[in-house]
């Protein structure tokens, strides 16, 4: 199986098998100094702040992982600097996730392609009707089409994000230019998690498509494509447990 | 041998250049509306989802307009 390069993938856990493994120093450094930066907030925001961070520190996936600080990463647990519009004040994001680099390959090799299209079409002579100048505005136009196609794929790829809170579960969906779709659900709504690999790609690059059948109004979750489905389902079911513990001690939200 | 798409009366060929020149600049502002979009689509995105490239992506956004404005410019001029 091929790892994701730094940039786009922040898990820890391919370093270190052994997940039940004591938690490391780092974590506990990051928790406390999160804690005194939150001191000035108020009391009821610091207890909810712990129970965030009780959550991640009892997760036998979360307690070997660092805060995220990479901005690319398409795997990103408790990820620096991110938040979302619907997120409530108590909701801290445990995991941000977004398609694997390699399912991108498709707009790339058509990105490549497009950029050497006009070499082919001049060296058969195409475009030698044309006086010089018209030639060169045809060629600078077409390079801002490929720029334009370029930066949308791109604004797709990154905004286009999957989120795990210590409540929810939200996908934000920009499938258009000005279009968009929030949907979420409570993680104690979630009645099934499936991951699913599916193709050669996705066994190389460990990727693959997570189901979630929830009893909320959204029936059907669809992470597609997303890093380490296992890993993913794992978090998802420690806090499927969590809630359900939740739920007994009465400390629900 | 001369190439099989060639204009040999003057008249004909101002007008195949005049229709070269309106696909262009209509394209060229075509694209920066669409440039404009991106600043809106941008700006929508950001709202939804604070990350630390937000900046980045925003700036990137504002120099795609000025080059295609600057594109939109250039082809008026040049052609």
């Amino acid at each position: 199986m091929i790892d994701m390069p730094k940039i786009f993938d922040s898990s820890e856990h391919s370093k270190s098998s052994d997940v039940d493994s004591p938690r490391p120093k780092s974590k506990t450094e990051a928790v406390e100094k999160k804690q005194k930066t939150d001191s000035h907030k108020s009391d009821e925001k610091k207890q909810t702040v712990t129970d965030a961070q009780k959550k991640v520190s009892r997760s036998k996936v979360f307690r070997n992982e660092k805060p995220t600080r990479s901005v690319m990463a398409a795997y990103a647990p408790i990820p620096e600097g991110v938040c979302f519009s619907t997120q409530d004040t108590e909701e801290e994001v445990l995991l941000l996730l977004r398609q694997h680099p390699a399912s991108q390959i498709g707009w790339v090799l058509v990105t490549i392609l497009l950029i050497f299209l006009p070499f082919l079409f001049t060296s058969i002579g195409f475009f030698d009707f044309l006086p010089f100048n018209y030639f060169f505005a045809g060629l600078i136009g077409w390079y801002m089409l490929v720029t334009g196609y370029v930066l949308e794929a791109f604004l797709k790829w990154y905004y286009n994000v999957y989120i795990v809170t210590d409540e929810r579960i939200i996908d934000i969906d920009f499938e258009s230019l000005l279009y968009k779709n929030i949907s979420a659900a409570k993680i104690d709504n979630i009645e099934d998690v499936t991951a699913q690999a599916k193709g050669v790609l996705s066994a190389i690059f460990d990727y693959g498509d997570i189901y979630l059948q929830t009893a909320a109004e959204k029936r059907e979750f669809e992470f597609h494509s997303v890093p380490h489905p296992q890993q993913i389902k794992k978090v998802i079911n420690e806090l499927m447990l969590e809630e359900e513990q939740e739920k007994i001690e009465g400390r629900v939200r | 041998m001369q190439p099989e798409l060639q204009f040999t009366i003057p008249e004909l060929q101002i007008v195949y250049l005049w229709i070269v020149k309106f696909f262009l600049i209509s394209g060229a502002i075509l694209y920066f509306l669409f440039s404009l979009l991106v600043i809106r689509q941008i700006s929508l995105m950001k709202q939804t989802l604070e990350t630390p490239l937000n900046a980045p992506i925003t700036l990137v956004g504002w120099l795609h307009l000025l080059l295609a404005l600057f594109v939109l410019l250039i082809f008026v001029v040049l052609i």
